[in-house]
């Protein structure tokens, strides 16, 4: 149910880890730090995919708790998506 | 559906049940749970409805109190060059209403909502834990008032509510004030997680049977994230204020700049609890609203799902969020950039719960009571605050914007309209709950609209005189800067909202009759278990729940639970019990015996608080008396759990039964002590954090550590006592003689090995010459090591108790929580100790 919430969070941390990382060694506007996170985002959106289709196999039916459950975790993988990609967006320019 | 513990649900189809109920049953019930007869009685009282009022009005008296601060500061501000407060008061002041406001009234006054209100939401007959509950309470509130006081003698903190460090250090700050507000916040954090500890296990499994996750009402939702978020943020305000604490009172320089700390680390320490702090005091206000609109606009909650999703999203992304207090200290460009994405992203979870409401209240009949007014207005206020919210997301303005008045403006708008207004809101329309009669709708009428005035009279013109320069935190300004009049008017506002609080005070010395024979009952026809008719003993039987609304859907609920129809209608054997359940299905697993009220968790409360603030007065000979004292009660307390049971197992209702103990992962102490280590867990992780930020500060301080021989040595001993701990449950269930004492024999030994461990270790380190007072790095490895040295230190306690309750013969195979327990605890250590002990050995370099 949280599956897609804490690929989200994995993702913030991730980046923010690894601009302090790069800020320690070289800098954090060093065009090889925006590459490894620009990846790791990218790993971040594919586990999104994976969890949003993983979500929607299998059974479907429209009520009951398992039912409630899933459209719980299918709307948290949307909004985490979003935050992802809008997260992403400060590498790419 | 698919069971979860292979309890049959088709059982369920036997409620409600239809013999008549044996007699006596009700009056036996009543008397188990009999209200407090003495003065003493009600002191040590311990069920949730008789705390939980205690709690809402402590929290009450503190927002009284912060408020009457605010209306000093605005008498101050109303013109320029007043003279009505000195400038060391008026720090004085503004520092104790902010920390007064966020740590002594938000938090407390929502977690004591929940601990009023979720027993009865959830079909509970308390809380899991109640006298933790109430140990919680009086740590609070002693804690808090003694904290209050210090502003009588001058000696209150006066550094702001952040307290950042170099203006908080012993240069800036050399008396004892700041001391205050870092004992004694730190202390009331931990009373805070504690309170968090009951309602997470409350939540997951004291729920009515059949109460799956999509029937689990929205505020109970809104508190089990709330809970969480504590347990996640609350540990690292009890980190950055043990360390600032060790830096004033012992020369650590974790802050200093000189001998290689930095004063950022505080901002991020702070901040990582900070920001979600927000949030939390957000969510169960957001909650209370899911609840308060459907009900007032009889209707369902518009995307109930989508709801609880945002709450959930709310409370992972706030901790993302942390570093966007920090956009004018220089952090690298691309850092400040994800923060002000994340930031701008919070946004969309809050907006979708408005989206919600106001759906909600379009789809239903609003009936615009004080309630639904408070509710309404309330989101007014903080959607005005969430827009200029996104305002200071963007980095350009929040340059400009930072400090200023205008950022006054938007914190009160968020906090007002998010979490004082839904606050007054749920006082309106839960009081029926827990009096006899409810506040008048009159004089409702009249204290809303003043405050609504009042709030956007005072802080309205305050976006303006911000924008034009002014400063937060000034004691005073000159004319003639355009700042006059909108600062009058403020204060015209404050004094406004102050009228609103007293005419509500008055109100509630008029009507609020708690505890009395009856309730004043289900005015606003609200739809969940919260308005069943109940006493004392939460509902005279639990019940099976269908809906989400079960009042509105399931017809003669209220009649039949009052009947005794339902699961455990009585109190076996004259013992206060509840029914606890699986935390995804909520389907029955075992009986739980509520312990009666002793004095043993209020005079916990007193020494624990005592210690607290006698070590601020730097008394260390009694703080550590206060502190033995405080160990004993707590255990004297601790001695009477996991008592034997006169019966296996009791009839819950319709034939079906169920145990009276289990152990392991389904018993709710179990999941306490998870939380526990939780909490630790993530104090050291944070505190590991620290370690590897000063190091990036200052690497060329940093010195080789002791030979790798003595890490050997500590880690070897650890792994042994972590290996001794995780096999003492084991043994402690063979069916043979001498199980129990191997048992104890296991984690005894387990206890000396992380003691001796640790006493190695800090050996090695000593032996190297480095010295905690020198160096980042000497402080912040000894801040490590002191962290899993306290754990040994626990540990060993626990040893020592577990050998007692051998030689008292309160031990037993049969029941095997005590061991359980303190060898999860053992085990948590020893990894915890070798966690630590790796990281300072090895990083940035090893001493091989
Ligand atoms: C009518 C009610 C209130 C009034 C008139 C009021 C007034 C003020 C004023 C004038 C300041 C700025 C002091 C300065 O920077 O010099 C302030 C700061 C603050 N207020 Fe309030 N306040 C009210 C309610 C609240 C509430 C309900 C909360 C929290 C739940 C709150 C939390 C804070 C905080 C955190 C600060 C910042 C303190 C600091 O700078 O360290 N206030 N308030």
């Amino acid at each position: 149910m949280t599956g897609g919430l804490l690929i989200w969070a994995v993702h913030f941390i991730g980046v923010y880890l690894i601009s302090s990382a790069a800020d320690v060694w070289s800098s954090s506007e060093a065009a090889s730090a925006r590459w490894i996170g620009l990846a790791f985002s990218m790993g971040c959106l594919l586990a999104d995919i994976a969890m949003a289709v993983w979500l929607s196999r299998g059974r479907r039916e429209v009520f009951g708790p398992e039912a409630w459950e899933r459209r719980v975790g299918l709307t948290g993988v949307l909004v985490a998506a979003i935050g992802v990609l809008w997260q992403t967006a400060p590498m790419a320019f | 559906m698919t069971s979860e513990t292979g309890f049959d649900v088709d059982k369920y189809d036997r409620f409600p049940t239809t013999e008549p109920r044996p007699e006596g049953e009700l009056e036996q019930l009543e008397q188990a749970w009999c209200g407090p007869r003495s003065p003493w009685e009600w002191i040590t009282a311990t069920n949730n409805n008789i705390i939980g009022v205690y709690y809402v009005g402590a929290a009450m008296l503190f927002f009284v109190l912060a408020g009457v601060l605010a209306l000093l500061m605005r008498t101050q501000l109303a013109l320029p060059m007043t003279g009505f407060l000195p400038q060391d008061t008026y720090n004085q002041i503004f520092t104790m209403h902010g920390t007064v406001m966020m740590f002594l009234f938000a938090v407390p006054a929502v977690e004591a909502l929940g601990v009023l209100l979720l027993p009865q939401m959830l079909g509970a007959r308390d809380l899991p834990f109640p006298r933790l509950g109430a140990y919680a309470f009086w740590a609070y509130l002693i804690g808090g008032l003694a904290f209050f006081c210090s502003l009588f003698f001058g000696l209150a903190p006066d550094g702001g509510w952040f307290m950042y460090p170099p203006l908080t250090s012993m240069t800036y700050s050399p008396g004892i004030n700041a001391d205050f507000w870092l004992l004694g916040i730190g202390f009331i954090e931990i009373s805070a997680i504690a309170g968090a500890i009951e309602i997470i296990v409350g939540v997951l499994k004291t729920r009515a049977p059949s109460m799956t996750l999509d029937k689990l009402p929205v505020f109970a939702w809104a508190m089990l994230i709330f809970a969480s978020m504590i347990i996640i943020a609350f540990p690292s305000i009890i980190l950055a204020t043990l360390l600032l604490e060790l830096e004033r009172a012992l020369g650590w320089p974790f802050f200093d700049p000189l001998k290689g700390g930095d004063p950022m680390l505080w901002q991020h320490l702070f901040w990582f609890f900070g920001h979600p702090e927000v949030y939390i005091i957000f969510l169960p206000a957001a909650g209370a609203m899911s609840t308060i609109i459907p009900a007032m606009a009889r209707t369902p909650l518009v995307g109930h799902p989508l709801v609880v999703m945002a709450m959930l999203a709310t409370g992972f992304i706030s901790f993302g969020v942390w570093a966007h207090h920090m956009f004018t200290t220089g952090m690298p460009q691309i850092s400040i950039n994800y923060f002000s994405a994340a930031s701008m992203a919070v946004s969309v979870p809050a907006g979708v719960q408005v989206f919600a409401w106001i759906a909600t209240i379009a789809a239903g009949r609003m009936r615009f009571s004080t309630p639904g007014l408070f509710a309404v207005g309330g989101m007014v206020i903080f959607v005005m605050g969430g827009l200029t919210g996104v305002m200071v997301a963007m980095v350009p303005f929040d340059w400009q914007a930072h400090d200023s008045y205008f950022i006054v403006a938007h914190l009160h708008y968020v906090l007002i309209g998010g979490m004082v207004f839904p606050l007054f809101a749920a006082i309106y329309y839960w009081l029926p709950m827990s009096s006899a009669r409810p506040l008048s709708e009159r004089w409702g009428k009249w204290i809303f609209w003043l405050m609504f005035a009042g709030h956007n009279l005072a802080f309205m013109p305050m976006h303006l005189t911000g924008l034009m320069g002014m400063p937060r935190r000034v004691y005073t300004y000159l004319p003639g800067r355009g700042w006059d009049l909108p600062n009058f008017i403020s204060t015209i506002g404050a004094f406004m909202f102050g009228l609103a609080v007293l005419l509500w005070v008055i109100d509630m010395i008029r009507n609020f009759r708690p505890f009395g024979p009856r309730e004043a009952g289900n005015i606003h026809d609200g739809p969940g278990l919260e308005w069943l008719p109940s006493g004392f003993y939460s509902v005279r039987s639990i019940p099976v729940v269908k809906s989400l609304y079960p009042l509105w859907d399931q017809k003669w609920l209220a009649g039949d639970v009052a009947a005794g129809r339902y699961f455990l209608p009585g109190a076996a054997r004259g013992e206060r019990q509840t029914l606890v359940t699986s935390p995804l299905n909520a389907e029955p697993q075992y009986v739980l015996r509520i312990p009666r009220p002793s004095g043993w968790h209020l005079f916990g409360a007193v020494f624990t608080a005592g210690f607290f603030l006698i070590l601020t007065i730097q008394a260390y000979a009694a703080a550590v008396i206060s502190g033995v004292l405080a160990i004993y009660c707590i255990m004297r307390w601790c001695w009477f759990l996991d008592a034997p049971h006169a019966r296996k197992t009791t009839e819950i209702g319709a034939g079906i039964r169920v145990p009276n103990y289990v152990s392991g992962p389904s018993s709710h102490g179990w999941w306490a002590m998870v939380i526990v280590l939780i909490v630790g867990g993530m104090v050291c992780l944070l505190a590991g954090f620290s370690y590897v930020f000063l190091w990036s500060r200052r690497p060329d301080l940093w010195e080789a550590p002791p030979p790798i021989s003595s890490l050997l040595v500590s880690v070897g001993l650890l792994a042994v006592a972590g290996v001794c701990a995780l096999a003492a449950p084991r043994a402690v269930r063979m069916a043979r003689d001498g199980a129990v004492s191997a048992a104890t024999g296991l984690l005894v030994l387990a206890s000396a090995g992380v003691i001796a461990a640790s006493i190695v270790e800090g050996r090695a380190w000593w032996t190297t010459g480095l010295r905690p007072e020198v160096s980042s790095q000497g402080a912040s490895v000894y801040a490590l090591l002191s962290w899993a040295g306290t754990f040994a230190a626990i540990g060993g306690l626990m040893g020592l108790y577990v050998l007692l309750r051998r030689l008292f013969g309160r031990l037993a195979s049969e029941r095997p929580s005590t061991v359980d327990l303190i060898s999860l605890f053992l085990a948590f250590t020893a990894a915890q100790s070798i966690g630590v002990m790796l990281l300072v050995r090895l990083f940035p370099g090893s001493g091989i």
